[in-house]
């Protein structure tokens, strides 16, 4: 449909434009039309740009994302000159995994799983914005509770919490 | 032996522990307290010997260890009115704790290479659109150099030696340059820093005018633009809001 195709090029165009992710209800206000409609458009999108091109639409932190597709990482490193490390540690990514599962939790509470001090995992993890504040658990010393944030969800290319992986259980 | 180049490698006492335990070859349930303490007290030397640091948490779960090996060696106490209870086992609160780092670590390493995967995923950072003849945030600091060029560049500075000062009456005022620039702002589209400034007389007319522009800033009259560092400064007449005032 001629007008389907006229949408989907507005679309590609708000979300080169902004960069980070869209969520749906601010596509569709742009275009006037509901979210589902959007939604329904987007998945002809996505297949359509699976199939050619460099870029492809990812879901992620609850929005949609124009991205480049990953084959064509090792040419963007290039072009940049650089090698973009993740330098996360062990530690800091166990650190991490505690908090993200067990949101919100307390400093001690996560100490107590890890068997160690976490204190310069979390002063890390607070410095590249995975974590932050939540709030404060009652009781005494009203300790600080920390959770996961939306720029976790989009340095490992979630959707959502619930997309975390499952958890083994027992031995 | 291999066993001390990991030595360094161990995050905690629990990873040491579990590392220890599947080296056993045993589930986790099952482990030997005696042998697993053994171990445990060996690596601390080893790692002793290494001169690397054995934290307090490592001798605290040693001390656990050896407590709880302590605690499977003597005879059970039975208390009264006990008649076929479970009985508790010293090892479970430690197997716990072991089992749900266990958990952690495994999903830590699922999540380190999902962050490698999603940063294959580049994205672009938003567009930054700006209205046209938005005044730049102009710090006092950048209008007072301006005015430092002009002051430099104006033929008020080349002074001629006089044998007497003269100290003459103050010839115009703030407001009155003030009305002035206003008045031939109006008139055309913008006026620019240095313009105002080329029929200087004095240094003293040059201040003033500094100062008259610096005034009709502050009283919202006008706006000042400066397109790149270290270029003219415009003034602009301000356009009333439309919606509210300021």
């Amino acid at each position: 449909m001629e007008e389907n195709n006229a949408l989907k090029s507005c679309i590609e165009a708000l979300l080169f434009a902004a960069g980070e992710p869209l969520t749906l209800p601010q596509i569709a206000e742009v275009l006037d039309t509901t979210p589902l409609h959007v939604s329904k458009v987007l998945e002809e999108m996505k297949e359509e740009k699976e199939k050619s091109g460099g870029l492809l639409i990812k879901e992620v932190a609850g929005g949609i994302q124009l991205c480049t597709k990953p084959q064509f990482h090792r040419f963007i490193q290039k072009l940049f000159g650089i090698e973009r490390y993740n330098n996360l540690t062990a530690a800091t990514v166990e650190t991490l995994a505690i908090i993200a599962y067990k949101q919100p939790i307390t400093r001690a509470e996560v100490e107590d799983i890890r068997g160690v001090k976490v204190e310069k995992a979390l002063a890390s993890l607070l410095n590249r914005g995975l974590i932050a504040e939540v709030g404060r658990k009652d009781g005494t010393g009203r300790p600080i509770l920390y959770g996961t944030t939306e720029e976790f969800l989009k340095q490992f290319g979630l959707k959502e919490l619930e997309d975390l992986p499952k958890l083994i259980e027992g031995a | 032996m291999e066993f001390n180049v990991k030595l360094s490698s161990f995050e905690g006492p629990f990873d040491l522990l579990l590392h220890l335990v599947e080296k056993a070859q045993v589930d986790i349930n099952e482990i030997s307290i005696a042998q697993i303490t053994d171990d445990f007290l060996k690596a601390i030397k080893g790692m002793e010997a290494l001169d690397l640091e054995v934290t307090s948490e490592f001798l605290l779960i040693a001390a656990t260890l050896i407590d709880i090996k302590s605690r499977t060696l003597l005879p059970v106490k039975r208390s009264q009115g006990d008649s076929c209870e479970q009985l508790e086992d010293p090892r479970q609160e430690l197997i716990r704790r072991l089992l749900e780092y266990k958990k952690y670590k495994e999903v830590s390493q699922v999540m380190l290479e999902m962050a490698g995967g999603a940063q294959c995923y580049h994205t672009k950072a938003p567009e930054v659109i700006e209205p046209q003849y938005r005044p730049v945030n102009l710090s006092l600091n950048q209008l007072f150099q301006a005015f430092q060029r002009a002051l430099d560049r104006s033929e008020a500075l080349k002074e001629k030696p006089e044998s007497v000062h003269h100290i003459q009456k103050e010839e115009v005022s703030i407001s009155q340059q003030m009305e002035y620039i206003y008045t031939n702002l109006k008139g055309k589209e913008s006026l620019s820093f240095s313009t105002l400034l080329i029929n200087s007389e004095s240094r003293y007319y040059i201040v003033i005018t500094f100062l008259a522009v610096l005034e009709l800033i502050r009283i919202k009259k006008i706006v000042v633009v400066q397109d790149e560092l270290f270029s003219d400064i415009n003034l602009f007449l301000r356009e009333a809001e439309t919606n509210g005032g300021e």
